[in-house]
C-alpha cells in the first residue's frame, strides 16, 4: 500500500519538543539586543509524503518521506531591525499502523536534514550590519502520531509530530530551533 | 550463434612513452537458441608505436543464468556513487553500498564513469570575475573583496566538467566478507552539460544571472577553469585539460554482520583505504592527495515487500588534507523498489560533510554582504539527492542514473550523470 498526502498546519518552533527536544537561544539573544519580537514563532509549514507499508493482520509497518517547507520573517520592538529565516526540511522514518474498520491510527519515528538560510539585517544605533548565514541540521529526529480517515481511495489525515533541528547560527553562534510541536491537518490518495 | 549485443570500453594510462590499460568486452549471444554471456578483459600495452597486446583472455565463461542478489531485507542496493565536487576528488568518500555481500568466491568486475558538472563564482555577486576576466587569464587579486582586502577563508572559480572513471573487482571471501579493490581514472574539462542546465534553470524560473542560478551567465558555456583561493593565495589555478590521469587507487572490505528478518534490519560495516601514491607532480596534484586516507560505513537495510530502505552512517578520515578538510561525515537514505528480481528503481539522498573547513572569517558587515558572508556556505554540510536504475541480466549487470544538489550552498556538484557496466560470476 502507498499513501501520497499533503498537509498543512501550524508549528510552533518556540515550543521544545518532549523529550527529545532542545531550545533554541539564537532569537533570545537577539531580543536581548533589539527587544522583544513582534511576531510569535509559529509558522505554517506545507508537507509533501509519501509512505508505503506492508500488512500483517491488522498491523502494519512501513516507511515514509515527508518535506517541510516555511518561511518567517521576524522583526523587533526596539529598532526596525529584521531576520529572515526560510527552511526545507527532508524527513524520512517508520510508520506502525493499526487498520481499524473506519480509521488507522499511526505512530512514526525518524530523522533526515533540513536545510535552513539566515538573513539578518540589524540595527544597533547609527549602524546597520547584514548577515547571511546558510547551512544544514544533519541528524534532525522526529516522532509523530496520528490517524488516516479512509474515504475509499481517498482520505484525511491529521497529524502531530514533535521535531528537534536545531540549527548553529554562526553570526552568534547560537542555536536556532527550526523544529518544535506541530500539528497538520490534509488530504492523502491511497492504492 | 547469433550475436545481440556488444559492449566494448577501455581504460587508458599514459606514462612517459608507454601506454598501458584494459580493454573490456562483453558479448550478449544466443547459442543453440539459450542465451549466453561472454566477458573478455584485455591487458593492453604499447612502447613508443609498438602494439603489443600482453594478454588476452582473462576471462571468457559462458553462463545460462546466475542468481538474483538480494534477500528479504536486501535487493540490488543503492546507488554506489561517491561525492564528486571538484575539490574531494583526489580524496577518498564513502560511498553508499548493498548491505549483502558476494557469497564466497564469487566475483563481480566492472567499470563505470561519473560525470559531474560544477558551477561555483563566489565572485558573481560583484561581477568581479565575468568571461572578460577568464579570458585574460585569473589572477588571486580578482579574488580579492572590493576594498582590494585578500578574505580570510576561500573563494572559488570553479566551470568544470569532472569524469571519473573506475574499474571496480570485488571478490567474496567467504558468505559474509567482500573485497573490494577500486581504480579510478580522471579526467577535468569544460564537458557539455552547461547550456542543457543553463536551460532547465530559464524552465523553472532561476535566474543564472543570479545566486540560484550560481551566476552561470557571466561565463561562457563548456569551458574548464579550476581555481580555488585560500587566504588570498591559490591552491588550485588549472584551467589545462587533463585526460585520464590515474588517481589513488582504494581497497574495501565489507563485512555482513546480519541479515536481520521479519522484524530486525540487515546491518553491514564498510572500510575502505586509500593507497597513497606521493607522485603529485604536474596535473597529478589535482587527482592524488598524497596521503592514506580511510573510512567506515554502517549500514542498515529493511525491506518492506517489493520496497528496501537502506540507512549509512560513516566518516572518512583524510591523512593528507592540503588544507581542507581532515574528515567528512557521511550519511544516506535509499530507497528501492523491485520491479521484478533483475531490477530496481532506486532514489537515494546523500548529506556529507564540507571539504572547506571552518574558517575565523567574520559573517557580518556593516557595507552590505562582503565576501565571507557569500562563502560562508562552503564550509556547511551539504546534501544532494539521486535516481537511479539497477538491472541485472544472468551475470551482466548495469546501472544508471543521476545526481542533483538541492540546497545549492555552492561546495558541491550542480549535475551528475553516472553508468556501470560489469559481469558477475
Amino acid at each position: 500500500m502507498v499513501y501520497f498526502a499533503v498537509q498543512y498546519g501550524q508549528q510552533d518552533t518556540g515550543s521544545t519538543a518532549p523529550l527529545v527536544g532542545q531550545s533554541g537561544s539564537y532569537l533570545s539573544t537577539l531580543e536581548s539586543k533589539h527587544g522583544a519580537l513582534k511576531e510569535n514563532r509559529q509558522v505554517s509549514p506545507k508537507v509533501l509524503s509519501f509512505d508505503f507499508y506492508k500488512t500483517n493482520g491488522s498491523v502494519a509497518s512501513g516507511f515514509g518521506l515527508e518535506v517541510h517547507s516555511y518561511k518567517k520573517k521576524y522583526t523587533f520592538e526596539n529598532d526596525p531591525s529584521q531576520v529572515d529565516i526560510s527552511a526545507v526540511g527532508f524527513l524520512y522514518g517508520l510508520n506502525f499502523y493499526y487498520r481499524g474498520d473506519f480509521w488507522f491510527p499511526f505512530l512514526g519515528f525518524g530523522t533526515g536534514n533540513y536545510s535552513a538560510k539566515v538573513k539578518e539585517e540589524l540595527v544597533t544605533g547609527n549602524s546597520t550590519t547584514y548577515g547571511t548565514v546558510f547551512g544544514q541540521v544533519d541528524k534532525p529526529f522526529y516522532y509523530k502520531f496520528g490517524v488516516r480517515i479512509p474515504l475509499n481511495g481517498l482520505g484525511i489525515i491529521l497529524t502531530q509530530q514533535y521535531i528537534s533541528a536545531n540549527f548553529d547560527v554562526s553570526t552568534e553562534n547560537k542555536p536556532l530551533s527550526l523544529g518544535g510541536t506541530a500539528t497538520f491537518i490534509g488530504l492523502y490518495y491511497g492504492f | 550463434m547469433q550475436i545481440e549485443l556488444i559492449y566494448c570500453d577501455k581504460f587508458l594510462h599514459k606514462l612517459k612513452g608507454i601506454t598501458l590499460g584494459f580493454i573490456f568486452t562483453g558479448v550478449v549471444a544466443k547459442i543453440q537458441g539459450y542465451p549466453r554471456y561472454l566477458c573478455f578483459l584485455f591487458i593492453y600495452m604499447k612502447i613508443k608505436g609498438l602494439f603489443k597486446l600482453l594478454s588476452a583472455f582473462i576471462i571468457s565463461i559462458a553462463w545460462n543464468n546466475s542468481a538474483q542478489a538480494g534477500s528479504i531485507n536486501s535487493g540490488l542496493g543503492p546507488l554506489e556513487i561517491r561525492p564528486q565536487f571538484i575539490v574531494s576528488q583526489p580524496f577518498l568518500a564513502m560511498t553508499p553500498e548493498n548491505s549483502s555481500t558476494l557469497k564466497g568466491g564469487e566475483s563481480r568486475l566492472s567499470v563505470g564513469i561519473e560525470i559531474a558538472n560544477t558551477f561555483v563564482n563566489t565572485q558573481g555577486p560583484t561581477e568581479q570575475i565575468t568571461k572578460k576576466e577568464v579570458a585574460r587569464g585569473l589572477t588571486k587579486e580578482d579574488f580579492y573583496d572590493k576594498n582590494g582586502d585578500a578574505g580570510k577563508g576561500y573563494s572559488l572559480y570553479l566551470d568544470a566538467e569532472t569524469k571519473r572513471k573506475n574499474l571496480k573487482y570485488n571478490y567474496g571471501l567467504s558468505d559474509s566478507l567482500e573485497f573490494k579493490l577500486e581504480i579510478p581514472f580522471l579526467s577535468f574539462d569544460g564537458g557539455f552539460m552547461d547550456s542543457s542546465i543553463e536551460s532547465v534553470h530559464n524552465l523553472i524560473g532561476i535566474s543564472n544571472f543570479k545566486q540560484g542560478g550560481a551566476y552561470r551567465a557571466l561565463s561562457e558555456r563548456n569551458k574548464y577553469d579550476y581555481y580555488v583561493v585560500k587566504d588570498g593565495e591559490f591552491v588550485y589555478a588549472s584551467n589545462q585539460i587533463i585526460y585520464n590521469v590515474r588517481g589513488e587507487p582504494s581497497m574495501g572490505l565489507k563485512w555482513n554482520l546480519s541479515e536481520g528478518g521479519n522484524v530486525m534490519p540487515a546491518v553491514t560495516l564498510k572500510l575502505s583505504y586509500k593507497f597513497a601514491n606521493s607522485d603529485r607532480s604536474g596535473e597529478q596534484k589535482l587527482v592524488r592527495s598524497g596521503g592514506v586516507d580511510w573510512g567506515h560505513y554502517l549500514i542498515l537495510s529493511k525491506g518492506f515487500d517489493k520496497w528496501i530502505v537502506y540507512f549509512g552512517d560513516g566518516k572518512t578520515r583524510i591523512g593528507q588534507n592540503l588544507g581542507f578538510a581532515s574528515s567528512m561525515n557521511h550519511q544516506f537514505m535509499s530507497l528501492e523498489y523491485r520491479i521484478e528480481e533483475s531490477s530496481s528503481y532506486v532514489f537515494q539522498t546523500v548529506s556529507q560533510s564540507s571539504i572547506f573547513p571552518e574558517t575565523a572569517a567574520n559573517s557580518r558587515s556593516t557595507s552590505g554582504e562582503n565576501q565571507e558572508q557569500r562563502n560562508s556556505n562552503l564550509s556547511v554540510a551539504t546534501s544532494v539527492s539521486a535516481f537511479g536504475y539497477k538491472y541485472f541480466s544472468g551475470p551482466i549487470f548495469w546501472k544508471t542514473g543521476f545526481v542533483q544538489d538541492y540546497n545549492n550552498f555552492g561546495n558541491e556538484t550542480d549535475f551528475v550523470l553516472f553508468w556501470e557496466m560489469g559481469v558477475h560470476w
